[in-house]
């Protein structure tokens, strides 16, 4: 059983040695400036971690894609609710936004521009806008799920909708929220991404976009594992906050 | 098929006189809209329960039975007759009828004590006194020391016991059970009624308590109300005179058996001169 | 909302006039708002915006943009998911095949992939193959992992039941845990799609191009309002044909069961 383990780990750890070693080959072979080996990677990630440049951008992208999830999370979740339970705000809203869901709201980014500006408030304003579909269709469906005899029973000891929803509907529906984040966060990531591409700014997109327009791919590279990790914290942090917040629906697929 | 809409006192029944009555149907009909055919759940019932008495409902599946219940909870209305209880017309549901569901439906997210807490806090007790006062009825449903467990960590039966913990801390004066024991194992299921019976003869509850299983409506009911299929009707009011208060002795009163081979020949009967699917599906 | 008044009742038996009175009169404020002129000039009403779609289509324009955008989006999609397809179904089935790309994919899943377009272009150019390759890499992933989760998650007793009649690995591939795995692989693919369009107006926006999203910017930049709602119109119902061709294919394999998935996970 151990050796199993044992094998099992080893190939997993395999399976990445052999992608870099991939990778560098495939770097060293094309003998290309602009395809970077990985300590090419490795050294302007140094530099731009040392010179604070990195810390900074990113500062600026997460506190703006920070509050667009937010916003969107904070609107899906009340007007999720809100269809949830009451048939005719649902019967409003709903098809607009089954309809709206698999259109790239991407495309509405220039109308947004002309709305609030190139600064940071159209940005975060296209986060929001591309995050609230999955996470309203997620608090939808949570609310939604109250079995029959929970709200039997609300209504048998007699609790005011506020404790209803407090009590029983929003325990039930938090972890359905919570897959709904999880498929916001790298949402979040791409859309501050592409806006920080457009226009001068600030942020790591924009610090690609500065990267490759000297052709220095080792440095764009350097950002887009910083974007990697960042991602990858999200997705745990919403994990974690799974098995805590929802730790009685074990082993429940996210 | 007999006209069966009366509730027929049986041999030993004597309906109890009027003044006392705590719950009253009075001429009630149920229908479901399925699909494009009206499904008749329960058709011109009269019933009446005592104040404090133990009525239990034994019929066929599909018979009305949770119907039944649901209307005196108030968690549906009837198209047609008038529910009421201690005078009142049943509107709606209310805290003083507790109902105790099939399957426990505790909250997931909370623990046991905090479970038979919540109705109190809805009252606006608050928390440490409603705390304990949760402790205290877990204790008298036989649960102290699982105060702190979370539901998925106590057994059916506990659970249960749990949910009847909490529907007591409404302090309902009726309590209406939809087969709460239905999902038990024999064993556990005979000691659950042994500790209700306990909790009931302490509380002068009135409880309508609904079950399949004839030997369980006769060890608990001051009176057994025998449903019939297709439409739901009553088809016998019987009273149980045995000696209160019902023990494991009980079990073994001769009469125990007899009242079981009567309604036993009942259900059997009625079972086949209901409809020719009979519906299994609980 | 049970409050017994009768005009209630019966819209709520039909709740669909609620949601097409609602949808229109979104379009009749914004219209009277539009018709008002008391907006700016780069919002238009509803009418104004169809006027000027038909006048797109009729000169060819939004056709010529419409091609190339689903050209990309499209073969990326095709090539990112059915590698995607193959291979998260072999690494369902065979345990050293998924264990080799575990990490991996752990710590490139997480990446948004658009991050990767400058750099690539730089080698590539902004061309079509470097968006495809975007498009592709990005549609890759939802597409393994529903279909890896897929087969991960085929009731064993159905392969025993294979192994017992003396099926072929190659037969139970073919005949148990293919389509066994259909559903969870349907909404992986349908997810694709989704990421496929975000990430084909994503990379038209970004550098010289033709195709929707370049158009949508050209038309920002040079304040050509109307060429830019028909824009955002085209890939709106781009994005929702898409989707419900999807849909309606995904109903089709999977009518055994039901419903074609929700479409996210
Ligand atoms: N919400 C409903 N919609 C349509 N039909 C219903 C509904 N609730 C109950 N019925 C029908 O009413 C009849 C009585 O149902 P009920 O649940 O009261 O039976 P029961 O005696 O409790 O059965 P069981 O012993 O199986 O629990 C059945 O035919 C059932 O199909
Ligand atoms: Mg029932």
């Amino acid at each position: 059983m151990t050796s199993r383990i044992d094998r099992g780990t080893m190939r997993k750890v395999a399976g990445v040695l052999i992608a870099l070693a991939a990778w560098q080959s495939f770097a060293m072979s094309s003998g290309s400036r602009l395809i970077p080996g990985i300590e090419d990677i490795a050294i302007e990630f140094a530099g731009l971690a040392l010179n604070g440049e990195l810390a900074d951008h990113t500062l600026t992208s997460l506190s703006q894609g920070l509050l667009g999830l937010f916003i969107a999370f904070s609107i899906a979740s009340v007007s999720g609710y809100a269809a949830a339970r009451n048939w005719a705000v649902d019967a409003a809203i709903h098809p607009l936004v089954s309809l709206a869901y698999p259109v790239p709201k991407l495309a509405l980014y220039p109308l947004v521009i002309l709305l609030l500006g190139l600064g940071w408030e159209s940005r975060t304003a296209q986060v929001a806008l591309e995050c609230f579909f999955p996470l309203f269709v997620h608090a939808h469906a949570g609310a939604k799920a109250v079995a029959p005899r929970m709200e039997w029973l609300a209504r048998n000891v007699d609790a005011s909708p506020w404790q209803a929803a407090r009590d029983v509907i929003v325990p039930t529906a938090m972890p359905y929220m919570l897959t709904g984040l999880r498929i916001a966060i790298p949402i979040m990531l791409i859309v501050t991404t592409v806006t920080e591409f457009i226009g001068d700014s600030q942020g790591l997109g924009y610090l690609i976009a500065r990267s490759a327009s000297y052709f220095d791919t080792a440095s764009a590279f350097a950002v887009i594992v910083v974007l990697g990790a960042l991602g990858l914290l999200g997705d745990r942090l919403v994990v974690l906050a799974r098995d805590r917040l929802v730790f009685w629906e074990k082993g429940a697929s996210l | 098929m007999n006209d069966g809409r009366r509730a027929e006192p049986g041999a030993g029944g004597a309906p109890v006189e009027p003044g006392s009555n705590l719950i009253r149907l009075r001429d009630v009909s149920k229908t479901f809209q399925r699909d494009d055919h009206v499904v008749h759940a329960l058709d011109a019932l009269d019933l009446c329960v005592g104040r404090g008495e133990f009525v239990t409902v034994l019929g066929p599946s599909g018979c009305g039975k949770t119907t039944l219940l649901h209307l005196v909870g108030g968690f549906e209305l009837p198209t047609a007759g008038t529910v009421s209880v201690d005078g009142c017309e049943v509107m709606g549901p209310g805290r003083d009828r507790g109902m105790v569901f099939q399957e426990a439906t505790l909250f997931p997210w909370r623990t046991t004590r905090s479970n038979v807490a919540w109705p109190m806090e809805v009252e606006g007790v608050g928390r440490r006194e409603a705390r304990r006062r949760a402790d205290r009825l877990l204790a008298r449903v036989g649960l102290r020391g699982f105060e702190n467990a979370y539901p998925s960590e106590l057994s059916g039966g506990m659970r249960q016991r749990a949910a009847l913990a909490r529907t007591l801390a409404m302090e309902p004066s009726v309590l209406l059970m939809d087969e709460p024991f239905g999902a038990l194992d024999a064993q556990t299921r005979e000691a659950m009624q042994e500790e209700l019976m306990r909790l009931w003869q302490a509380s002068g509850l009135t409880v309508m308590f609904v079950t399949h299983d004839i030997s369980e409506a006769v060890f608990l009911g001051d009176r057994v109300v025998v449903m019939g299929v297709s439409p739901g009707r009553i088809v016998e009011d019987r009273r149980i005179d045995l000696p209160r208060p019902r023990t494991a002795q009980t079990r073994t009163d001769p009469r125990v058996l007899e009242y079981r081979a009567h309604l036993w020949e009942l259900l059997a009967r009625h079972r086949a001169a209901s409809d020719p699917e009979p519906e299994r599906v609980p | 909302m049970s409050d017994g008044r009768a005009p209630l009742a019966t819209l709520r038996e039909a709740p669909w006039i609620v949601s097409i009175a609602f949808a229109a009169s979104l379009l009749a404020i914004w219209q009277l708002g539009a018709a008002m002129g008391r907006l700016p000039e780069y919002i238009l009403g509803p009418a104004d915006i169809v006027a000027a779609t038909f006048d797109q289509i009729h000169r060819g324009e939004l056709l010529d943009r419409v091609i190339p955008s689903l050209r990309r989006a499209l073969s990326g999609f095709a090539i990112g998911a059915s590698i995607g397809v193959v291979l998260g179904l072999l690494a369902g089935v065979s345990r050293p095949f998924r264990e080799l790309f575990d990490l991996t994919q752990a710590f490139t899943h997480p990446i948004p992939k658009i991050a990767l377009f400058p750099a690539v272009a730089i080698v590539l150019g902004f061309t079509d193959p470097a968006r495809i390759l975007i498009i592709a890499i990005a549609a890759f992933f939802p597409a393994y992992l529903n279909a890896l989760n897929g087969a991960l998650g085929v009731n064993p007793g159905l392969v025993w039941v294979g192994r017992n009649i003396g099926a072929s690995r190659v037969r139970i591939f073919l005949q148990v845990v293919l389509p066994a795995s259909l559903p969870r692989t349907v909404v992986g693919l349908r997810i694709s799609l989704m990421v496929s369009f975000i990430m084909m107006v994503a990379t038209e926006l970004v550098g010289h191009s033709d195709g929707l999203g370049a158009g949508l910017m050209d038309a920002y930049l040079e304040a050509e309002y109307g060429e830019m709602y028909a824009g955002i119109l085209a890939v709106a119902v781009c994005g929702v044909l898409a989707n419900a061709i999807l849909l309606l294919v995904s109903r089709r394999l999977l009518s055994w069961q039901g419903a074609g998935g929700t479409g996210h996970d």
